[in-house]
């Protein structure tokens, strides 16, 4: 069973201490290492978050993704401190910090909202964190101006929040989190309030504003784009679990499982039959190039992703069931002999109902994600 | 009814293509104008009494009909002059149950909004009970309860706390419990502020509202209450309804008229800014 915070020994307090000591003392990125922390909300049997271990390096950008539900955000909050994990333990710089209050972590915290105090201006905002910690005024008005011009916001300093676009909202949420000079940033889905146009721009500001500031930064999403295209590690989670921790690019060319595959990779995972040399047959008359090392394996599981089928004179029947838009071309899903359903661009005469021929991309060669 | 808008140059509609629709209420709405009407009726009901008092307390001699005898002022002197010590006293009364309210149900509301605990759900409930019980047997039970208080007053001042304090806790309660603020709290925290500067910084002005609301509501309620006044009461002070009841047993209808005129000249202003502060926005900020 896990300390509650009124059961905290005085060694967690006086790590408390050397934190808040740590945190007036300077902003100097930290380390993270998650060990097996778990997290059951109250009235609850099943872990919300279940025994996930992993290590964050201090200034890097690690994504947390998973669909809906998968306790990305009850992560974050445990990183936080605003919930008390039930097992487990949470090292900041090497330190215990699992039972430490948020007020005494030093780390700079946006909610999906972003919960900008509406009483106060947008420079009361910023300066709030400056304030709590008692930073003579001098300094803090200096602070907030190198602040306001890193998040290039300067011309918003006198302005109410209530008159703030969705972009600028978000901008100065993370202003204010990074005015402290945090440990660490964690960032709830930091574009998911604004809309497709705009969250495009901003997720490069955002990329460059987390490098420009060099705090270490977790960042919760559910868009895998997002994760893969701004952090430096990306932590897969499913159900309370973590499926796979790594690089944008371990995940995209080995994913760990069918799960990785389809949510990070885009793909459609579909077994295969190897007829040798790495040629494996998806469905009669379909047949791919994968890629990886084959030798004695007779069935294999594939990530087909939307670009490695084209639509081929030559090749075999795909009836198309549905289709959607996406600017350039159309996304035709349907069904292969086999019963498994892919997705291939096709052009605007494919419609539902249709019967088309398609065949592997010549050249491709296709991510292999379980083999016997 | 509800129609397709299509652009003049769109696709030519297929079978099995997927469009989307919209219905727009209909504005001339029979139900809408039978409520507006009804309003307008109860409306007329409730605030015509309020010009006919006017009249009485502005007429020389009411008995022989509108401003018979002339328009006068003098019984508007009269009658404040005759209220100003019981509304003194009930101002003080209201002013003291209104900090006695904040100091127990500021925290009491809290606990209700942020704690799961055993008998929270009980403590809400019972907390609504002074509501229901008529205040005739909430002043007689007090009385019972606690006969020496009497003299000194205080239990008037119980029974005002007793009657008020549901509003209290009805106008903070969800407020304090709405997620937005508990997530500006979380972000407080993890700004640095400690939970007595997250009360300061953050909570208080984020209710204000409410507590504006709760207060206004409180002063009013025991500015206008009569039911446990009248049994509370000592004859050393008398509070303004009881005051106003008095009046109209033992004085010409015109002066009592006048006080009337007077007590509502104080308590609707209350009343109307706690409409402005919007009733509906009670629990909301």
């Amino acid at each position: 069973m896990s300390m509650s915070r009124t059961e905290a020994t005085s060694s967690s307090r006086a790590a408390q201490r050397r934190a808040d000591r740590r945190g007036q003392a300077d902003g100097e990125a930290a380390s993270i290492e998650f060990r097996d922390l778990t997290f059951t909300y109250p009235g609850t049997t099943t872990p919300a978050v279940n025994g996930i271990s992993f290590d964050v390096s201090a200034s890097s950008v690690v994504a947390l993704v998973g669909p809906s539900g998968c306790g990305k955000s009850t992560m974050l909050r445990l990183v936080a401190g605003l919930l008390d994990p039930t097992g487990g333990q949470l090292l900041i710089d090497g330190n215990d910090a699992t039972h430490i209050r948020p007020e005494h972590r030093h780390i700079g915290w946006v909610p999906q909202s972003y919960a900008l105090f509406d009483h106060l201006d947008v420079t009361g905002n910023i300066s709030f964190g400056l304030r709590m910690r008692k930073v003579p005024a001098d300094q803090r008005a200096e602070r907030v101006r190198e602040v306001l011009e890193l998040c290039r916001i300067t011309e918003l300093a006198g302005r109410s929040v209530g008159d703030l676009s969705g972009g600028q909202r978000q901008r100065v949420a993370i202003a204010r989190a990074l005015a402290t000079k945090p440990r660490l940033l964690l960032l709830d889905e930091p574009l998911a309030a604004l809309d497709p146009q705009l969250r495009r721009t901003l997720r490069s500001e955002l990329a460059r504003l987390l490098r420009a500031s060099g705090v270490t930064s977790l960042l919760v999403t559910h868009d895998q784009t997002e994760a893969l295209a701004m952090a430096d590690r990306v932590a897969v989670l499913q159900r309370g679990t973590l499926e796979q921790f790594g690089s944008p690019e371990q995940l995209w060319n080995t994913p760990a499982n069918p799960f990785v595959a389809e949510f990070v990779g885009s793909a459609t995972v579909v077994e295969g039959t190897h007829l040798g040399n790495g040629v494996v047959q998806v469905a009669p008359g379909l047949e791919v190039l994968a890629d990886g090392q084959l030798e004695g394996v007779r069935r294999v599981q594939l990530a087909l992703r939307n670009t490695d089928l084209i639509v081929d004179p030559d090749g075999v029947p795909f009836e198309v069931q549905s289709r959607e838009f996406i600017g350039e071309s159309w996304l035709a899903t349907g069904e292969l002999e086999t019963g498994a359903f892919v997705t291939l661009a096709t052009d605007a005469t494919a419609r539902p109902g249709d019967t088309v021929k398609i065949a592997a991309r010549p050249g491709v060669q296709v991510t292999v994600v379980e083999s016997e | 009814m509800s129609t397709n808008i299509l652009e003049p140059d769109a696709t030519p509609l297929e079978q099995g293509d997927v469009v989307a629709v919209a219905a727009t209420a209909a504005p001339n709405d029979p139900i809408l104008r039978i409520g507006r009407w009804l309003a307008a009726v109860t409306a007329l009901i409730c605030l015509a009494p309020i010009p006919l008092v006017l009249a009485v307390a502005t007429t020389r001699v009411w008995q022989q009909g509108f401003w018979a005898g002339g328009f006068t002022l003098e019984w508007l002197a009269n009658g404040w002059q005759r209220i100003a010590p019981n509304f003194a006293f009930s101002l003080r009364i209201a002013v003291l149950v209104l900090i006695i309210d904040l100091l127990i149900g500021l925290p009491a509301a809290w606990l209700i909004a942020r704690r799961r605990f055993p008998g929270r759900r009980a403590l809400q409930a019972l907390s609504t009970v002074p509501i229901a019980i008529p205040g005739i047997a909430l002043a007689l039970g007090l009385i019972l309860a606690y006969p020496t208080w009497k003299a000194g007053g205080w239990l008037l001042i119980a029974g005002h706390v007793l009657y008020t304090l549901p509003f209290m806790l009805g106008a903070l309660t969800p407020t304090l419990g709405r997620r937005d603020l508990i997530e500006l709290e979380a972000v407080a925290a993890t700004l640095g502020a400690s939970f007595p500067a997250r009360l300061l910084t953050v909570t208080l002005p984020q209710i204000r509202t409410s507590l504006l609301a709760a207060t206004i509501m409180v002063v009013t309620l025991s500015l206008g209450e009569f039911n446990v006044s009248f049994f509370l009461y000592t004859v050393m002070d008398t509070p303004l309804p009881v005051e106003l009841y008095s009046g109209y047993i033992t004085m010409r209808l015109e002066v009592a008229a006048a006080t009337t005129v007077w007590f509502l000249a104080l308590v609707v202003p209350a009343a109307i800014a706690l409409e402005r502060l919007g009733g509906a926005k009670v629990g909301q900020a």
